[in-house]
């Protein structure tokens, strides 16, 4: 008998978008960061974003540079 | 081994009552820092008025300027030593490395900017307010 566990998925393969359109990762542009952080401000985990390693990493300190920067908020506190 | 010369990126926050002379006069000490300091300023001029993320000082806007340039480390850190000294006026400042291509690419930017500024000028002061 199949367990549902045995269920197979077909996730639509992710390709990185910063590697594939060559888009810059710069910490100025926060509308490009926002899409990148969730309703409560966290950052996207990998396995949602699709980036890959390079990019996501590139895109956490960007992130966090925008914060600083007030650009992005930390959190929905503020 | 010699010590090299970077590019570098200063982003900084003014508080958005800031006096004009006020503003003149920091302006004024960050370009003698470069000066001193051997420094090539490619691009040095306002990026943007903006709402705060969050309230700093009480403050929920804030004036973006930018500062890109080409200098040794000591330079960075004397221009940063000096947006510290001013930290009443000076919300935030951040200095980060940047590859000497996209300082190329800023350069390009305020040539093409100078030509559209009159045009460009007021549509944006309308859109902020």
């Amino acid at each position: 008998m199949e367990s549902p566990r045995d269920k197979k998925y077909f996730a639509k393969r992710k390709v990185c978008r910063f590697c594939t359109e060559s888009i810059e990762m710069d910490y100025k542009n926060a509308e490009m960061l926002s899409r990148y952080i969730t309703d409560r401000k966290k950052i996207v985990p990998r396995r949602n974003s699709g980036l890959c390693a390079g990019c996501q990493r590139e895109l956490a300190s960007a992130i966090k540079r925008a914060r600083f920067m007030a650009l992005l908020p930390y959190t929905v506190l503020h | 081994m010699a010590i090299k010369s970077k590019y570098y990126e200063t982003l900084y926050v003014v508080r958005p009552d800031i006096k004009e002379e006020e503003l003149a006069k920091i302006q004024q000490k960050l370009d003698e820092a470069l000066a001193a300091n051997e420094g090539e300023v490619i691009r040095s001029d306002k990026w943007a008025q903006r709402e705060l993320a969050y309230e700093i000082k009480d403050y929920k806007k804030g004036t973006y300027y930018i500062i890109v340039f080409k200098a040794l480390p000591g330079a960075a850190a004397e221009l940063e030593r000096h947006l510290r000294f001013y930290n009443t006026d000076v919300l935030r400042f951040m200095t980060v490395v940047i590859s000497e291509n996209a300082a190329m690419r800023e350069k390009a930017v305020p040539e093409a900017k100078t030509q559209t500024e009159p045009a460009e000028a007021p549509a944006k002061a309308e859109g902020e307010n």
